[in-house]
C-alpha cells in the first residue's frame, strides 16, 4: 500500500513535469521570440491548458499531503524560499496569460509578464529540487534547518538551470507540433540547440550529486544498478531521438522522445533514493499516514482519475492540432434567430 | 512552541493570501452559474442578447477564474510552508479531502473551461452549454470540499489521535461533519448572492448611462432577482448556522461575536470598544432586549447573551474581528435583503429601470457581498482562535520553525503583488464595462418600423459602443 503510494506520488509528479514542462518551457521561449505574430500563438497553445497542466501540481501537493504528512510538513518549510518564489511565478503566469489573452493582438506588458512568470517558475522549482536532493535537516518530524540550507552550496542553483532548459526543450518540441506551419522553423531549430546543453547540465547535475547530497545514494543491488541504467541509457537515447527528429516528419516523434527522456530520468533518480522521500532520513514507510487514508484515497483516486484523464484528453482533442485563429469567437453576434446558421459544422 | 510575534506573521500572511483568494471565488462560483443561464437561454429563444451577455460576462469570469486558481493554489501551499506541525497532524484527515477537491473539480474545471472560453467555433452549440454545466458544477464541488474541511477544523468529527496524529476513523462522520451541514449552503448561498449583486450593480450601470439597454435590463432583473429569492434563504441558514453549530460546539466564538463581557446583558449590541486586556468593554450601544430574541429567539426579552467571563482568559478569541467581522456580514445582509426587496417591489410596478437614485444605490454598493463574505470568514476563522482544530490543536502549537527575517520578505512581497494584482483585475473589469458588450445587430426599438429594419452590412460588424 505504501509503495503504491510512492507510484502514485511519483506518478503525479511526472504527469506534472512533463504537462506544465512545456507550457512553462512555452512561455520562457517566448521571451527570446522576436516576431509578435508567433508570440501570439504561443499563448495561445498555453491558454487552453495551463489550468489543467498545473492542476497536477496541486495533486502533487496533496496527495504528497495525505499519504505522506511527515514528507509534507519538513519538505515545504525547508524549501519555503523556492517554493514561495514559485508561487509568485505561478500567479504572474496564469493572471497574465488570462489578461493577454482578453484583449486582441498581443499585449506587450503582458506578454513579457507570462514568459518572465513562466521562466521563474521553472527555475524555483529546479531550485526546490536541487534543495530537496541535497537533503534536508529533520528534527522529531519537523525541519530544524536554517533559511538558506536548501541551495546547498549553489547545487540548488545548477538544478534551476538544468529545470529551465530541459521545460524550454520540452516546449520547444511541443511547438514544432503546435505552431502554424510557416513558424515552425524556428521552434525546430530551438530544439536542436537546446539539445547539448539540456543533456550536458543534467548530466553535471547528476555527476555531483553524491558530491551534493546528504543522503547515502546506492546502486549495489540488481533492484537498483538495473533501473538505474536502463533510465539512463533510454533517457539518453530519446535526447538523441528529439534532436534527430527536430524539424522531421511525422512532427510528433521529438516531443514524444522528449516524453521518454523525462520519464526515464525520473526514473533513474528515484532509483538512486528509494524510498527515501525527503533525504536524508525521511522515507516513505516512516512519513505514511494511516492506513485508513491510504485506503480511502485508493479507493478514491482508482474512481475517479479515469474520469479525469478522459476529459483532460477530450478538451486536449477538442484543441488539436495547430493553433489557429477561431473562425466564431471573434464574430459579431448573430441575428435573432439567425443562429441554426452559424452552429458549426 | 513558536514566538507569538513569529506566529502572527504566518498568520497575517495566511489571512491575507486567503482574504485575497476568497474575494474572486466569491464571485467566479456565481458568475459560473451566471453563464450557465445565459447560455441555457440563449439555446433556448436564439435571442442574440443572452449571446451578448454570455460573452461580456465571460470576459470578467476569465480573469477572476484564473486569479481564483493561482491564488487559491499559493493556500495549500502555505498550508505546509507555514504550518508544518497542523500539515502533520491534520495530513491524514485533510489531505484526502483537498485531493478529492482536486480530482473531482479542479481537472474538472479545468477542462471544460478552456472549450467554454475558447472553444465558440470549435464545438458545437451543446457541447459549449455542457462546459458551462460542468465549469459551474466544478466549482459547486470545489466548494464543498474546501467547507468539508475548513468545518472539520470548527467541528472535528470521525476520528482518534495517534502519536500526535489525527487518524480517521468514519470517513462520512470527518466528511459530513456538524459544521459542514449548514455552513456549506450557508457558503454557496453566500457567493451566489455576492455574484447576483455585483451583476446586478453592472446592469444598473449600463441603465443609468443608457446604453445597451436590453443587456442592461436583461442583467439587472436576473441579478436583483437571484438576489431577492436566495436572501431570504440566507438569512434562515445564516441564522440556524449560528444556533445549530456556533452556539453548541464554539460558545467561545458567539460570545465574541456578541461582544459581552459579562453574561448579563439582554441587549444586542451594535456598536462596542473592547479591551479584552482587563477583560470589560469601554462602550456599547446595544439595542435592549434584542440579544436575547436573535440569539436565542426568545421574544420575552429576557435571556441574558452569554458573555466570555465564561471562558478562561487564554482561550478567547479577540473580540475586536470577531465582533465587527460578525456585524458586517449581518448589516450588510439585512441592507441587501431591504434593497432586494425594495427592488422587486419596483420592478412589479414596473418602475426598476428608471428610478435613478435606487439604480444608483445599487451600483454604489456594488461589492457588498463581497465585503460580506470575507467578514464571514473573519469570524468563522479569528472567532476561532486560540485553536486552529477546534479544542484540539492550539494555533501556537502549530507553525512551521521558519525565521522571522524570510517571513516578513515573503509577507511584504504578498503585500505588493496582491495589491498589484488586485488594481490590474479592477482596471481589467472597468474597462471592460466602459468597453461595453458587444454590438447587437439591429436596434431592437425603432420608432419608425413596426418590424426591426433588416440589417445591413456595416451593421453586423462589431462597433464599439460608447466613448473611453
Amino acid at each position: 500500500m505504501v509503495f503504491f503510494w510512492m507510484v502514485v506520488i511519483l506518478a503525479s509528479l511526472l504527469a506534472y513535469v512533463l504537462l506544465d514542462g512545456y507550457d512553462l518551457g512555452i512561455g520562457t521561449l517566448s521571451l527570446f521570440e522576436r516576431d509578435a505574430a508567433t508570440r501570439r500563438n504561443m499563448l495561445d497553445v498555453v491558454g487552453n491548458v495551463w489550468d489543467g497542466n498545473e492542476s497536477w501540481l496541486i495533486l502533487l501537493a496533496m496527495a504528497l499531503w495525505a499519504a505522506f504528512p511527515d514528507a509534507y510538513a519538513t519538505a515545504l518549510p525547508a524549501l519555503y524560499l523556492p517554493l514561495v518564489v514559485m508561487l509568485f511565478g505561478l500567479i504572474f503566469r496564469g493572471f497574465a496569460i488570462e489578461m493577454a489573452l482578453q484583449r486582441p493582438g498581443f499585449d506587450r506588458v503582458w506578454g513579457r509578464l507570462f514568459g518572465l512568470g513562466s521562466l521563474v517558475t521553472a527555475f524555483a522549482q529546479g531550485v526546490a529540487l536541487g534543495g530537496l536532493l541535497s537533503g534536508i535537516t529533520v528534527v522529531n518530524q519537523q525541519f530544524a534547518g536554517r533559511t538558506w540550507d536548501f541551495l546547498g552550496h549553489g547545487y540548488a542553483l545548477l538544478t534551476g538551470v538544468a529545470t529551465v532548459l530541459l521545460y524550454a526543450w520540452a516546449g520547444a518540441a511541443q511547438l514544432q507540433v503546435k505552431l502554424p506551419a510557416d513558424e515552425r522553423a524556428r521552434a525546430s531549430r530551438r530544439l536542436r540547440l537546446l539539445t547539448g546543453p539540456v543533456v550536458g547540465v543534467s548530466a553535471i547535475s547528476a555527476g555531483l550529486l553524491p558530491a551534493a547530497s546528504s543522503a547515502p545514494l546506492r546502486l549495489h543491488g540488481v533492484d537498483r544498478w538495473l533501473p538505474f541504467g536502463y533510465g539512463v541509457l533510454i533517457a539518453a537515447g530519446a535526447s538523441f531521438a528529439a534532436w534527430q527528429f527536430a524539424g522531421r516528419s511525422p512532427r510528433h516523434v521529438s516531443f514524444y522522445a522528449a516524453v521518454a527522456a523525462q520519464t526515464f530520468g525520473l526514473l533513474a533518480l528515484v532509483s538512486l533514493y528509494f524510498p527515501v522521500l525527503v533525504p536524508p532520513s525521511v522515507t516513505i514507510y516512516s512519513a505514511a499516514a494511516g492506513r485508513n487514508t491510504l485506503v480511502f484515497l485508493t479507493a478514491v483516486i482508482g474512481i475517479l482519475l479515469p474520469g479525469t484523464i478522459a476529459y483532460a484528453l477530450y478538451s486536449h482533442w477538442v484543441f488539436r492540432g495547430p493553433v489557429t485563429t477561431d473562425p466564431e469567437a471573434d464574430a459579431p453576434l448573430p441575428r435573432h434567430g439567425a443562429a441554426a446558421l452559424s452552429t458549426p459544422n | 512552541m513558536a514566538s507569538t510575534s513569529f506566529m502572527d506573521l504566518s498568520r497575517l500572511q495566511f489571512a491575507t493570501t486567503a482574504a485575497f483568494h476568497m474575494t474572486f471565488p466569491a464571485l467566479s462560483v456565481g458568475l459560473a452559474f451566471f453563464l450557465v443561464i445565459c447560455y441555457a437561454c440563449y439555446c433556448k429563444t436564439d435571442n442574440p442578447v443572452y449571446l451578448q451577455m454570455f460573452r461580456f460576462w465571460r470576459k470578467i469570469f476569465a480573469v477572476g477564474f484564473a486569479l481564483g486558481i493561482v491564488a487559491g493554489v499559493v493556500l495549500t501551499f502555505e498550508l505546509g510552508l507555514n504550518w508544518g506541525r497542523y500539515a502533520r497532524a491534520v495530513g491524514p484527515v485533510l489531505g484526502p479531502m483537498i485531493c478529492l477537491e482536486a480530482l473531482t473539480a479542479f481537472f474538472l474545471e479545468a477542462a471544460f473551461i478552456g472549450i467554454l472560453l475558447y472553444g465558440e467555433g470549435r464545438v458545437s452549440r451543446k457541447v459549449t452549454m455542457v462546459s458551462a454545466c460542468m465549469v459551474a458544477l466544478g466549482a459547486l464541488l470545489s466548494t464543498a470540499w474546501i467547507l468539508a474541511a475548513n468545518s472539520w477544523m470548527q467541528t472535528p468529527a470521525g476520528y482518534q489521535e495517534v502519536n500526535g496524529q489525527f487518524q480517521v476513523t468514519s470517513w462520512y462522520r470527518a466528511i459530513f461533519n456538524p459544521a459542514f451541514v449548514w455552513r456549506f449552503p450557508h457558503q454557496v448561498l453566500a457567493v451566489l448572492i455576492s455574484a447576483a449583486w455585483f451583476i446586478a450593480a453592472i446592469g444598473a450601470y449600463y441603465l443609468l448611462k443608457h446604453r445597451a439597454a436590453e443587456f442592461a435590463r436583461k442583467t439587472m432583473s436576473i441579478g436583483l432577482l437571484s438576489a431577492a429569492l436566495l436572501l431570504p434563504v440566507q438569512l434562515y441558514v445564516g441564522d440556524s448556522t449560528a444556533s445549530y453549530v456556533s452556539s453548541v460546539y464554539q460558545p467561545a466564538k458567539v460570545t465574541a461575536a456578541e461582544g459581552n463581557f459579562t453574561s448579563g446583558n439582554t441587549g444586542w449590541n451594535v456598536i462596542v470598544i473592547p479591551n479584552q486586556p482587563q477583560q470589560r468593554d469601554e462602550y456599547t450601544l446595544s439595542i435592549p432586549h434584542a440579544g436575547s430574541v436573535f440569539v436565542f429567539h426568545n421574544f420575552s426579552g429576557a435571556t441574558p447573551v452569554p458573555g466570555l467571563d465564561l471562558f478562561p482568559k487564554a482561550l478567547q478569541p479577540p473580540v475586536w474581528p470577531t465582533f465587527y467581522g460578525f456585524k458586517i456580514m449581518i448589516f450588510a445582509a439585512w441592507g441587501m435583503f431591504s434593497v432586494a426587496f425594495i427592488g422587486l417591489v419596483m420592478r412589479l410596478r414596473r418602475r426598476l429601470f428608471t428610478e435613478r437614485w435606487f439604480l444608483r444605490l445599487v451600483l454604489w454598493t456594488m461589492p457588498v457581498g463581497v465585503f460580506a463574505t470575507i467578514a464571514g470568514w473573519v469570524v468563522s476563522e479569528v472567532g476561532r482562535q486560540p485553536w486552529v482544530v477546534n479544542g484540539k490543536l492550539l494555533t501556537a502549537a502549530a507553525p512551521s520553525s521558519l525565521s522571522t527575517g524570510e517571513l516578513i520578505a515573503t509577507l511584504a512581497a504578498f503585500w505588493v503583488v496582491y495589491l498589484g494584482l488586485f488594481g490590474a483585475w479592477v482596471r481589467h473589469v472597468a474597462h471592460e464595462v466602459r468597453k461595453g458588450p458587444d454590438d447587437l445587430p439591429m436596434t431592437s426599438v425603432d420608432p419608425t418600423h413596426d418590424r426591426p429594419p433588416v440589417p445591413s452590412h456595416e451593421a453586423l460588424s462589431p462597433v464599439p459602443v460608447g466613448s473611453e
